[in-house]
């Protein structure tokens, strides 16, 4: 002790650093103190915090020293947010504190504290953890002790006045419990003002006998009388914290008087404290150590010990062990500072409510008024101290007022609110809509009434506790789960980790892993798993955004998922945060041995909600999430209504608004791709309806909004009159009237609605006013205005403000025929539906009052157009108007559809010469020489059965994919690029989609997706993966599949090579080796980075072999999947082969030549290899690369190419079906892969790869002897 | 003279190799029997029956029933002046490659053996370009079948 340096408060709180110091530094008394603790939770699992939590530990002091100071009661001199601290003083500077061992003596006595934790605090400069300490004047001590040993609760300086009768009354028990510290309103009797009085009560099972001696403490007494003691007075509540420390521990209390209270209408004796009471703690010697059983229940109630692993949400969260969770909600609760992760301590009185919610069980500990909360150990580490904020908002009354499931709920969403930290930023939200209210409403609207819970104030909840509900929990919840993006995408990552795992070692156990070639795909993101929302049962919270790839995303703060939606509200506010509760989750990618495996069911852990740090979990799989939302199911989290509603009313008060229909989306196409242009901008073609929308929405309409619950609750609001042109009836069927006079629905994104009444006017094409004067046009959207773009739809109807900067007529006088219109960023619209109703006609008179008339819920609405659930606007026209609009709207999924219903469908009959504005194209093409394909256009819709990587040829398009669809029961194939397009997030076999624009080939059900087509995604099914059994697809995937039925034709050899020149159409069968590799293009396969995350990111657009079947020798080109079965791309890297030093297998998962080739297509982007030798050994003589990065190629990664060629020719057999090459395609190929094939060279006959796979030599041996048994 | 098999790895069994005659005109051209179609490079498959290490070389003779061709592996490209103006890290791949496969060749292994037909000493051998071991024993029977199934069109007289 003689090198110990005393410490000063004040230097501790200077250096501002968390640190730990002791007396002597060989027995650390914070590792001694976990060491000790003997009867800890056998749950609880202290090792594994360092790799759960990777806290720091508090840095010790280098040298042994120690504080002395004097232990005191709180007092207002030290303001503190957590009220009733322990104050430790040294004299100079006082800071909070808590203490160990506590003893009442220790109040006001100088202390030595020889082993301590100090942590800088904001509030009051520190606080202080005491884990050991001694008395310093021991003299002085012994004198307290054996002469006293009693405490009075008012300090010496007050004149006692034991003389009071009745103040005669003692207690003398066990502590059992303590409520938190109260303010009553009562009269003070001198000046009778109104004061409020703090207190707080203390429950005592005290012992019968009338009096109290300070000897009898411990002798045979029955502690078996409830009794309640009422600690009143601003003096005395400053012994709650030391009050606190001695529950559970057994007391004297003397000096006391009775007092009847009345709780719920019943009486109740209760004692309070007097200016003469005096507390008697028990004896030093004979201290009842509380028997630290994990849980000691009675009833609901118990006790719990646990290591604290998680605070959160300022301390109203409390994580313990693994799902098991501590509720602190109730604002009166005094939370320690020292309730600190890692630190272990004692629950008494708390609920215990075990709670099945739909993602799995947790051990909710609810906290109510009995509650103490002692801490036994101190966090070692560096852990932030707990500070009550006192702050009562909404929210906190709003929980108070939960049952403990439904609080534990609240808080979960509370902490996923939180991840929308930037909300405010819009003006009008962001005053109002605060994350406490924002969840508060949100969490009103979910919960359901029976788990709200009536409230009696705290002298009900804590004298009549059992009485009074308060253990009356619902303990099943049906909410779901609301997580925070990334929580969820983590979550099924580590299932699918674990799932791929558990398959590693399945099959490895049974050996029965095939040839890897065969059971790759590259392509496999047609192994698709779908999971619903409700097996899910969790409910995402996001605002929606278009990323800079065109993708629709729903995003919080943590990270954002894909999102395919059948409706969007065109409602551009991105800082709504949407609800998406019906849901598919869409997983793409999955390796297909996981397809047919059931889905492990983790529950989902409530620590990732609150706490979304992302676990380090080896990424072996490259899946990529999406969700495909239901009709309907995005919905708005409650805005503030009034605002939202004023600003909708306010753009349409008395506007006039143009009316277009989208007849065509020109796709996103991928930028970067060789052979396109690099294009910012996309195209929408829209017809421009030669009707304009006069809205009469007055300042009366606006000024009393009416707040629906549902879309279906509109106001009938009295119209003005609309008149209708008297010469109606005299013009032709198909001439536009110049008004109709409609009914307009406004629908707002806070799901309320206004009717009002509305004019369809075509004033301005008075002197044409025909069908002719639709025009049409093409809307640019710059990538700024894209997520218009994606709002759009094809054959949806929008309005779009009449002004003078919008994008109809800034700059311009009118609008002609195919005139390009740049979509200006600042032009709201809005989606507007028609409904005609039969009630509803012009009979010609005058002032007529076509609406009025007729209640909206005895419409019978036909939706003429498209269905647009989630229209922003409706209008409600007269039925003779029907025939005029179904012109306009007319069907746009069903051009030139196969097998299509009815007889007369295919031709579409009402050929005006608005249809060929909108069809544009060549209805049948005159056979001409043109370099472009040709065909008729089609559009329809139909389920994708399966998208397979199937390479052919059609029409000079060489199409990588062959999409199988389900059209009206008939399979429809659709060939094309499908990569190009970046749009097509959640297609894939089970998705409903619509194909705009398809070329048709000729052929019967054949179809081609061109750089125009557009495919929309309608819906997805959830599936799971049995589709992929099918034998079309299998025949594509590469697998295996020549039966021993199928004869292979025989006369393949020399001839093969006429046949293919004679017969242009005809696929051969052949088996053949691989000489050489004559041409190879590698490129990323997008430029996408999130995709570049989560997938094999590299494409053989274009590779050429030289094969030799034994007859002859042909050089056949192939991309994609043929191609990388051919180069064995997916065998693991031999180690042998080559100097494997610089292709470091980091990851045994990543042991493909794939992966490794990947690594330098990323780096070079675009590699292109030709090798001029047919044999190996003048193989290398003449090979160039060319790459289109500005880096070299190393040596390394040239010795890698040149083993990939090696590796191809030292290949099985495989069983090739190609067919012919022409000249024409050939060309078509060097224009879209940019590269000279160079055919020419080698004086080869040029063939096509359709399918490959290896040889089966059994299967192929039974046809080859049947054929030549045969023959 | 018929070319357009000259580049064709020709499949045939051991006794037709044994069979081949040397072109008058041209010593890397092999005519086969009876018929006027010229090779230069065959494929066989066969067990491996014998197999002699040297440092230049692996010699080892295919068995596939029908007789035994005697097949020359070159595993000296590093000392080779062939390949003396080659690239370095490229005559490594090689030599590794090769390597590797004179590695497999192990007596009772079936072989499937490509490379170019060549007479030494008046015995038909192969210098094999690629040695690809086969695991399925079907892969023997197949390689008759194909021989014969390609026998029209080399036009081999029977």
């Amino acid at each position: 002790m003689e090198n110990v340096t005393i410490l000063t408060i004040k230097e501790l709180v200077n250096k501002g650093r968390a640190v730990t110091g002791a007396s002597s530094l060989f027995s650390s008394a914070a590792s001694h103190s976990y060491s000790e603790s003997s009867s800890k939770n056998p749950n609880s699992r202290p090792a594994s915090f360092d790799s759960d939590l990777s806290c720091k530990f508090l840095a010790p002091l280098n040298h042994p020293a120690v504080i002395v100071g004097t232990i005191a009661l709180p007092s207002k001199t030290l303001i503190c947010p957590n009220r009733y601290c322990f104050r430790f003083s040294d004299g100079d500077l006082t800071i909070c504190c808590d203490i160990l061992r506590f003893e009442i003596r220790a109040i006001g006595s100088k202390i030595c504290v020889l082993s301590w934790n100090f942590l800088p605090m904001k509030h009051c400069g520190g606080f202080l953890e005491i884990i050991k300490w001694k008395f310093v004047d021991t003299v002085n001590l012994l004198s307290r002790c054996s002469g006293i040993g009693s405490f009075p609760l008012f300090p010496s300086l007050f004149p006692l006045r034991n003389d009071d009768r009745k103040s005669r009354y003692s207690v003398h028990g066990v502590l059992e419990s303590i409520s938190p510290v109260s303010v009553v309103s009562c009269m003070d009797g001198e000046s009778s003002d109104s004061v409020n009085l703090p207190g707080f009560l203390v429950h005592v099972m005290a012992c019968e006998c009338k009096t109290y001696s300070q000897n009898a403490i411990g002798c045979s007494h029955a502690f078996e009388k409830s009794v309640f003691v009422y600690f009143c007075g601003l003096v005395v509540t400053s012994w709650h914290p030391a009050i606190r420390k001695l529950v559970g521990r057994d007391v004297a209390l003397s000096g006391l008087k009775k007092k009847m209270i009345y709780v719920r209408g019943d009486s109740l004796l209760v004692f309070v404290t007097t200016e003469s009471s005096v507390l008697h703690p028990p004896c030093l010697s004979r201290k009842q150590l509380v028997a630290k059983t994990v849980v000691d229940r009675r009833g609901n109630c118990g006790s719990y010990l646990g290591f604290v692993k998680g605070v959160y949400l300022k301390g109203k969260l409390v994580e313990m062990d693994e799902d098991v969770w501590l509720l602190l909600t109730d604002q009166l609760l005094n939370r320690s500072h020292s309730i600190r992760t890692g630190s272990l301590i004692f629950i008494r009185n708390v609920h215990f409510v075990n709670t099945k919610f739909s993602w799995g069980e947790v051990l909710i500990l609810g906290a109510c008024f009995k509650t103490s909360i002692t801490v036994e150990f101190f966090s070692p580490f560096e852990t932030s101290c707990l500070v009550d904020s006192c702050r009562q908002t909404s929210l906190n009354r709003f929980m108070e007022s939960l049952s403990f499931p439904a609080r534990f709920w609240t808080l979960l969403v509370r902490s996923c609110f939180q991840k929308f930290n930037e909300i405010p930023s819009d003006k009008e939200i962001l005053r109002s809509c605060q994350k406490d209210e924002l969840t508060k409403m949100y969490a009103e609207s979910q919960i359901p009434s029976f788990m709200f819970q009536p409230r009696g104030g705290i002298f009900t909840e804590f004298c009549m506790h059992e009485s009074c509900g308060c253990n009356s929990e619902a303990h099943d919840c049906n909410l779901n789960l609301v997580m925070p993006i990334s929580s969820f995408v983590q979550h099924y990552k580590v299932m699918l980790n674990e799932l791929l795992s558990q398959i590693n070692k399945n099959s490895s156990a049974n050996n029965c892993l095939s040839h890897s070639s065969s059971t790759w795909k590259r392509d496999n993101h047609t192994n698709t798993k779908t999971l619903g929302s409700d097996d899910i049962g969790v409910i995402l919270l996001g605002k929606l955004k278009i990323s800079s790839s065109g993708r629709l995303q729903l995003h919080d703060r943590t990270s954002s998922i894909d999102v395919l939606t059948p409706d969007l509200l065109s409602d551009r506010n991105a800082h709504r945060i949407f609800e998406v509760s019906d849901y598919n989750l869409i997983m793409e990618g999955l390796p297909e041995s996981m397809l047919h495996m059931p889905f492990l069911h983790n529950s989902l852990r409530c620590r990732n909600v609150v706490n979304p740090t992302p676990l380090a979990i080896e990424n072996t799989l490259t899946v990529r999430f999406s969700l495909s939302l239901g009709t309907g199911s995005c919905k708005q989290v409650y805005g503030h209504h009034s605002l939202d509603w004023r600003h909708d009313l306010n753009e349409f008060k008395g506007g006039m608004f143009h009316l277009f229909r989208v007849t065509h989306k020109f796709p996103m196409l991928k930028k970067g791709h060789p052979g396109m242009p690099d294009c910012t901008s996309v195209f929408v073609e829209a017809i421009v309806l030669p009707l304009e929308l006069i809205c009469s929405v007055t300042e009366e309409d606006a000024a009393a909004p009416y707040f629906g619950e549902h879309d279906t609750s509109q106001e009938i609001r009295p119209h003005k009159r609309c008149k209708t042109n008297n010469g109606l009836q005299r013009e032709r069927a198909l001439s536009v009237p110049h008004e109709i006079s409609c009914q307009m629905t406004i629908r707002c994104a806070s799901s309320h609605c206004l009717v009002s009444a509305a004019t369809l006017s075509n004033l301005k094409e008075k002197k044409s006013g025909n069908m002719l004067s639709a025009k049409r046009v093409l809307l640019e959207f710059i990538p700024e205005c894209s997520n218009y773009y994606q709002a759009l739809q094809i054959g949806g109807c929008y309005l779009m403000k009449h002004g003078t900067n919008d994008s109809f007529c800034a700059g311009r006088s009118g609008i002609s025929n195919n005139d390009k219109i740049s979509f200006r960023p600042e032009t709201r619209l809005w989606s507007v539906e028609f409904s005609f109703d039969e009630d509803l006609t012009h009979d010609g008179s005058v002032d007529v009052y076509p609406l009025v008339s007729s209640q909206p819920s005895l419409v019978e609405k036909q939706h003429v157009s498209n269905p647009q659930p989630c229209s922003d606007v409706s209008l409600l026209l007269p039925y003779d108007a029907k025939g005029l609009f179904s012109i306009f709207l007319k069907n746009l999924e069903e051009l030139n559809k196969p097998f299509a219903a009815g007889k007369n469908n295919n031709n579409i009959s009402c050929c005006t010469h608005l249809e060929t504005i909108m069809q544009a194209e060549p209805s049948q093409a005159p056979p001409s020489n043109s370099l472009f394909p040709e065909g008729n256009l089609a559009s329809f819709r139909g389920d994708v059965v399966t998208v397979d990587a199937v390479t052919s040829s059609v029409i000079d398009v060489s199409s990588s994919y062959c999409i199988n669809v389900l059209v009206n029961h008939h399979i429809v194939k659709i060939f094309g690029p499908l990569r190009r397009h970046s749009y097509l997030t959640g297609f894939g076999p089970g998705a409903s989609a619509t194909f705009y624009r398809i070329l048709g080939t000729g052929e019967e059900n054949r179809f081609v997706l061109t750089s125009a087509s557009f495919v929309k995604i309608n819906s997805r099914k959830a599936s799971d993966g049995r589709q992929l059994e099918k034998p079309a697809h299998q025949a594509a995937l590469c697998l295996p599949k020549v039966t021993p039925q199928e004869d292979v034709p025989c006369m393949l050899a020399g001839p093969a090579c006429n046949s293919f020149s004679g017969n242009k159409d005809q696929q051969i069968k052949s088996a053949c080796k691989v000489l050489s590799v004559y041409l190879l293009v590698l490129q990323t396969r997008s430029d996408d980075p999130s995709e570049n995350e989560c997938r094999n990111n590299f494409d053989i657009p274009l590779a050429g072999f030289v094969v030799d079947d034994g007859s002859s020798i042909y050089l056949c080109w192939t991309s994609g999947e043929r191609a990388f079965t051919i180069l064995r791309l997916h065998e693991e890297l031999p180690e042998e082969d080559i100097d494997v030093a610089q292709w470091t297998r980091r990851d045994s998962s990543r042991e493909t030549s794939a992966y490794h080739l990947e690594q330098i297509v990323r780096v070079h982007k675009r590699i292109v290899m030709k090798c001029n030798g047919s044999q190996i050994d003048i193989l290398f003589r003449d090979i160039t690369v060319a790459v289109t990065s500005d880096q070299l190629l190393t040596k390394s990664e040239d010795t890698f190419l040149k083993w990939l060629i090696l590796n191809a020719i030292t290949g099985p057999i495989w069983e090739l079906a190609a067919s012919s090459m022409d000249r024409k395609m050939i060309e078509h190929l060097e224009r879209e892969q940019c590269v000279e094939m160079e055919t020419s060279r080698l004086n080869l006959q040029n063939v096509w790869g359709d399918e490959v796979c290896q040889v089966d030599p059994l299967v192929r041996a039974w046809s080859l002897l049947q054929g030549l048994l045969k023959s | 003279m018929d070319r357009s098999l000259l580049n064709t790895h020709a499949k045939l069994v051991a006794r037709d190799i044994h069979c081949l005659t040397q072109s008058p005109t041209e010593p890397n051209s092999f005519s086969l029997v009876g018929g006027s179609a010229f090779v230069s490079h065959v494929e066989t498959v066969g067990t491996i029956v014998s197999r002699d290490l040297t440092p230049k070389f692996l010699k080892f003779d295919v068995d596939d029933g029908t007789g035994c061709v005697t097949c020359i592996l070159w595993l000296n490209q590093l000392s080779s002046s062939y390949f003396s103006r080659w690239d370095p890290a490229t005559i490594l791949l090689l030599t590794r490659a090769a390597r590797k496969q004179a590695a497999k060749i192990r007596i009772g292994a079936v072989a499937r053996v490509r490379g170019r037909v060549g007479s030494y000493r008046g015995v038909m051998q192969i210098t094999a370009t690629v040695v690809v071991v086969e695991r399925d024993p079907n892969a023997e029977i197949l390689h008759w079948l194909e021989c014969l199934r390609l026998r029209p069109s080399y036009r081999i007289q029977s």
